[in-house]
């Protein structure tokens, strides 16, 4: 099925974002996501979200076990945002990417799924294949941790 | 600070990042264009390609074989 260029545009975007969430470097999320497309596109493949996101997460469970890189926890170099309108209590861009970064990978994919793309638990178990169950905890655990390093940010601050 | 304010400051900070111009221009050509495709290697094997005749060209190629083994061993002193 042909999409639009814009269409494929606001896929490839998705695509890069999903896979920004399970590397947490931009560099590794651009690779991951062209290893992927082509992949999809020399099978003949459907261009929808669902087909690259389960291709994108393939290759990097192939690429972290050929390369022994199962914990990813590279830091990506930060782009300095601005900090436009943000309340005191708003957790800030620079806070937000360092309490991201502790997260684990499947932490970071489930929280992303979730959280960014809108799906259920069941439709991420169906994705990851992995229990309903499964995906509740690391979406809480997730939660927790993020809110945790923010609480630990504000103390900081007032102290 | 509930769930719902960290997933919507988690959804905000990553609608923030895209793919740079470049890298998505190259993929969208390589979608373009049938380059990808063009790229497949070839990963048919000798038995696959056999198979792919038909049943009359199979018995030709396998009795011009065997024919061959015969006056390869007649041929030995």
């Amino acid at each position: 099925m042909k999409k639009s260029s814009a269409n494929l545009a606001e896929l490839l975007q998705h695509g890069y974002r999903y896979a920004l969430s399970i590397t947490h470097n931009t560099t590794q999320a651009e690779d991951l996501l062209q290893d992927a497309w082509v992949a999809i596109l020399q099978a003949d493949g459907p261009q929808n979200k669902g087909y690259l996101f389960t291709a994108i997460r393939n290759h990097f469970i192939n690429h972290s076990k050929r390369d022994k890189l199962v914990p990813m926890v590279a830091l990506e170099s930060y782009e300095a945002e601005q900090h436009q309108n943000d309340s005191f209590f708003e957790i800030t861009n620079e806070t937000l990417q360092q309490s991201l970064e502790i997260l684990r990978p499947v932490e970071r994919e489930a929280l992303f799924l979730s959280a960014v793309e809108g799906y259920t638990a069941e439709e991420i178990a169906n994705h990851t294949k992995q229990p309903r169950g499964t995906i509740l905890s690391l979406i809480h655990r997730a939660r927790k941790k993020v809110r945790q390093y923010f609480k630990r940010d504000i103390k900081d601050v007032m102290q | 600070m509930n769930d719902k304010h960290i997933d919507e400051q988690i959804k905000k900070h990553y609608q923030k990042k895209n793919l740079t111009p470049k890298k998505l221009e190259q993929l969208l050509l390589l979608a373009a264009s049938d380059s990808a495709k063009n790229n497949t290697p070839e990963t048919k094997t000798k038995k696959q390609l056999f198979l792919n005749h038909s049943f009359k060209q199979q018995f030709a190629i396998a009795a011009s074989v065997c024919l061959l083994i015969l006056l390869t061993l007649q041929a030995l002193p």
